[in-house]
């Protein structure tokens, strides 16, 4: 156990020295919201409502994006399919830990200090934000999105490190991770919210588990999820969560298997 | 100077044929590119879709005017990356951390187009011909009268504005040799770049201003499309060449400014 | 730019600073959170203060201990630093201008850093650079024919470069690294991660390229063998500064005050008598080696084969990796 904390210090330290990194990626994300504030402020120019959604509702839901991302946003398809690929992984392997757990540990120390930047950032520039635009957020709302999000993050992990697990078998984990990234930001609601869509496709999209990356933690901020529903859902998010952990230790049992005939 | 561009085409075109050669080589790698760029593709127009599900207009264009947009976006898009940013642009940080930029800069190439031009991506061609049909597409349906003139000056606007986004791309890039450690410069070029997805109309007061001339992204794909469907404005032909030509100087006077920079700091 | 004709060296360095800035950052967490909001800067002297000379076909060895200044140097002959101080002039060209036709006559070769297209034949990067440098294409299929001749690849031009061994691709480097016939030919750490056939096959080519093309060589390295098969001259740096500059027989000479005396011995003896003599370096029953100073070894020799029983005598010079090392830790200098 305590190799997992020293490990977490050492990617903690190491993590802070990007500072001018984050600072890129937060304006990366801020120029994305800008452009698509602007898009919807031209379109409210001319209509006073886009579906269920009026100017508020909708410039609230594209800001909460950064905000939820910030604690859903994964990156093992990043890093981990070309130890895969190289050999790189021959050394953990051995070693007397999982490295499941290990790749569980670094992801999560470089999301807690990506916290200790963004989220103060976001919440400020958020808060700026909602006041200019006189968005209706509440905070007990927030927090109950704020705790949905960490199983959201648990979900997209297991998908993300099911697609760096895929390494094992397939050359180009590049393009199935690009594949599965442009259907979260349709499914998942990066898009457009997923309220906009016709029901015959609404319940096409309610048989997928991407909703739960940015959809619906993004809803209960935005306090329109009723109650009854938010359990209903939540429950389904953890059978999803489980079929995902379940589909990683099955890639990655068999994937070791493969790994080790090639003579790693 | 004209020995030396003749020089450099030569050299370019021998780089095209690598790329080609190359990219025949790995072809599944080609084809899977191919596919994931016709998704990402096919998410936009599901994105105009959904939208006029719920709206009739945005900003004065309907939809099979947005469809052209969407259209000629989606070339101006892919023309940009596969050019310059996928296999260049977005490797320089990089480069600068590793130190792999010595090998050119010790030949006597000019470094700005070794950097930013030097392995185009022909993925990219199959969307981008994706895009043009689109385009047409959105122009048949629409009903809308098609003028032969529109055409070379609608190309003459799209190439600057091409010209002025490579060189946006070159000067955020290049701020890469103010990091120590392999920065996303050109991702946060591309976002920038990319919100020339919008119509101009979508800006307005002091904005319009500022994407017409210090950050010209109307340029880049609004404006083409407007020729196309036929309201040009005449004087958008001079100032798209006057600021092509602005960028382009531009970018060259920052790239040899960063790369002193550079020299001067490191060992 | 008048002057090219009349200038006498090659390669001239006067008084070539190099300084740079690196920041310090502190230990663990707390240390990296402090250094996101200050940061603490120090100079560092790369190089400080070196002057040389070289003349058209010299082949140069640029020797130091890592981090001495030596890349250093290079890169600033080369035009890819600037400096800090000091003036540079290659063939008559100030190197940081990176002038078209300057850069044409030069190359450099990295040790670990690779020029050749991976996926492509090997003779596509050599069009690609007789392109890049305008290499009349007589000119270029007469040195390809050499070149290849002398590093015995002819048969491997249409091999793609991932397909290739460790010492064909090296040998491959070579040639695209002086396809363009360059006047000048930096070499920085070339043999580093060769085996040792591999370097002596490379130490071979610059050998041979220098004295059939007459091309000014500087080479760095931190092996001694480089310098001992290649370079009549020899340049020493040290943290930055020149500690030596002229042929390797000098440097033996001049700093190395010993000569080394290995002896046989028929009966074995004790150490102090060994000690009486010189420096004990080595005894193992029956080879024994002294260090002892150069004017006294025929006194000393002479003593050795009166004293002890001996079977077999030598005098030796002092092994060049010894010698430079204590150039550079400051022992038995002349």
């Amino acid at each position: 156990m305590k190799k997992y904390w020293v490990d977490l210090k050492i990617s903690l330290a190491n993590n802070l020295e990007y500072r001018g990194q984050l600072f890129v990626w937060f304006l990366n994300e801020f120029v994305g919201l800008v452009s698509t504030i602007f898009i919807w402020t031209a379109i409210f120019r001319t209509n006073t409502s886009v579906g269920t959604y009026n100017f508020q509702s909708i410039i609230s839901y594209f800001i909460l994006i950064p905000l939820i991302g910030a604690f859903t946003g994964v990156f093992v398809s990043d890093y981990f399919p070309r130890k895969i690929k190289n050999g790189e992984i021959s050394s953990d392997i051995v070693k007397p830990y999982s490295v499941t757990g290990l790749i569980f540990v670094d992801t999560v120390s470089v999301k807690i200090t990506q916290f200790t930047i963004k989220v103060p950032i976001y919440l400020v520039a958020g808060y700026l934000l909602a006041n200019y635009f006189r968005l209706e957020l509440y905070f007990t709302h927030l927090l109950e999105a704020m705790f949905v999000c960490i199983f959201s993050f648990l979900l997209h992990f297991f998908i993300d490190l099911a697609i760096s697990y895929s390494a094992f078998w397939f050359q180009e984990v590049w393009s199935l991770g690009l594949l599965i990234s442009v259907i979260i930001t349709v499914f998942g609601g990066l898009a457009f919210p997923l309220d906009l869509v016709p029901e015959g496709v609404r319940t096409l999209f309610s048989f997928l588990p991407f909703r739960f990356i940015f959809y619906f933690p993004i809803k209960i901020a935005q306090g329109q999820v009723p109650p009854e529903m938010i359990l209903k859902e939540f429950f389904q998010m953890l059978v999803w969560i489980g079929v995902f952990f379940l589909l990683c230790r099955l890639l990655w049992k068999n994937g070791l298997k493969k790994y080790g005939a090639y003579g790693n | 100077m004209a020995t030396s561009v003749v020089r450099h085409l030569k050299v370019y075109w021998k780089l095209v044929r690598f790329a080609v050669s190359l990219e025949l080589e790995y072809r599944f790698a080609y084809i899977l590119e191919v596919f994931v760029e016709l998704a990402f593709f096919a998410v936009t127009l599901m994105g105009l879709r959904v939208l006029f599900w719920n709206v009739s207009e945005v900003a004065g264009w309907d939809y099979y005017e947005l469809m052209v947009l969407s259209g000629v976006n989606m070339v101006f898009s892919e023309l940009l990356l596969g050019t310059s940013f996928i296999f260049n642009l977005r490797s320089l940080p990089y480069k600068i951390v590793r130190g792999d930029l010595d090998i050119i800069l010790t030949k006597p190439i000019n470094s700005q187009f070794a950097v930013s031009l030097w392995r185009p991506y022909f993925a990219m061609v199959p969307s981008a011909l994706a895009g043009a049909f689109i385009a047409y597409l959105g122009f048949s349906k629409g009903g809308f009268s098609f003028h032969l003139a529109n055409v070379p000056a609608s190309l003459l606007i799209f190439g600057c504005g091409l010209i002025m986004a490579y060189s946006i791309g070159v000067i955020v890039t290049s701020l890469a040799f103010w990091f120590t450690n392999a920065t996303p410069l050109p991702m946060l070029a591309q976002q920038v770049l990319f919100m020339s997805k919008n119509p101009a109309a979508v800006f307005t007061g002091a904005w319009r201003m500022i994407f017409m001339t210090i950050l010209p992204i109307a340029f880049m794909v609004s404006f083409p499309s407007s020729v196309l469907l036929g309201d040009l404005q005449l004087w958008w032909l001079p100032a798209s060449l006057v600021l092509a030509v602005v960028f382009l100087k531009s970018s060259n006077l920052f790239w040899n400014f960063a790369l002193k920079k550079y020299s001067s700091a490191s060992s | 730019m008048v002057y090219n004709w009349w200038v006498m060296a090659v390669v001239e360095v006067n008084n070539l600073k190099k300084y740079y800035k690196v920041h310090q950052k502190e230990e663990g967490v707390a240390g990296s959170l402090k250094a996101l909001f200050s940061r603490k800067y120090t100079d560092v002297k790369a190089v400080d203060d070196i002057s040389f000379n070289l003349d058209e076909g010299e082949l140069v060895g640029f020797i130091g201990p890592n981090g001495a200044g030596k890349t250093t140097t290079l890169k600033c002959l080369s035009g890819l630093l600037y400096p800090s101080a000091g003036e540079v002039t290659v063939l008559g060209y100030k190197p940081f201008d990176r002038k078209t036709n300057f850069l044409k006559q030069i190359s450099i070769i990295m040790g670990q850093k690779n020029q050749l297209w991976w996926d492509l034949p090997a003779i596509e990067t050599f069009n690609l650079n007789k392109e890049i440098y305008e290499v009349p294409t007589k000119q270029y299929q007469e040195t390809l024919s050499q070149l290849t001749d002398m590093l015995e690849v002819k048969n491997l031009l249409k091999v793609q470069v991932r397909k290739l061994s460790l010492g064909e691709r090296m040998k491959m480097e070579l040639i695209a690294g002086v396809i363009h016939s360059p006047k000048v030919f930096f070499l920085d750490e070339p043999t580093i991660g060769l085996d040792v056939i591999m370097q002596k096959k490379l130490r071979q080519f610059i050998k041979d390229y220098n004295q059939k093309y007459k091309a000014t060589i500087i080479l760095t390295s931190h092996y001694m063998d480089d310098v001992k098969e290649l370079c009549k001259r020899v340049i020493l740096i040290d943290k930055g500064r020149l500690v030596f500059d002229n042929g390797l027989d000098e440097l033996i000479h001049k700093v190395a005050n010993h000569k080394l005396l290995t002896i046989a011995l028929d009966k074995p003896v004790d150490m102090s008598q060994l000690e009486e003599l010189g420096e004990v370096v080595e005894y193992s029953y029956p080879k024994v080696v002294l260090k002892i100073k150069r004017e006294d070894i025929i006194d000393q020799s002479t003593k050795a084969i009166q004293s002890l029983q001996v079977s077999d005598i030598t005098v030796e010079e002092p092994k060049i990796e010894d010698v430079i090392r204590e150039v550079f830790t400051g022992k038995d200098a002349a």
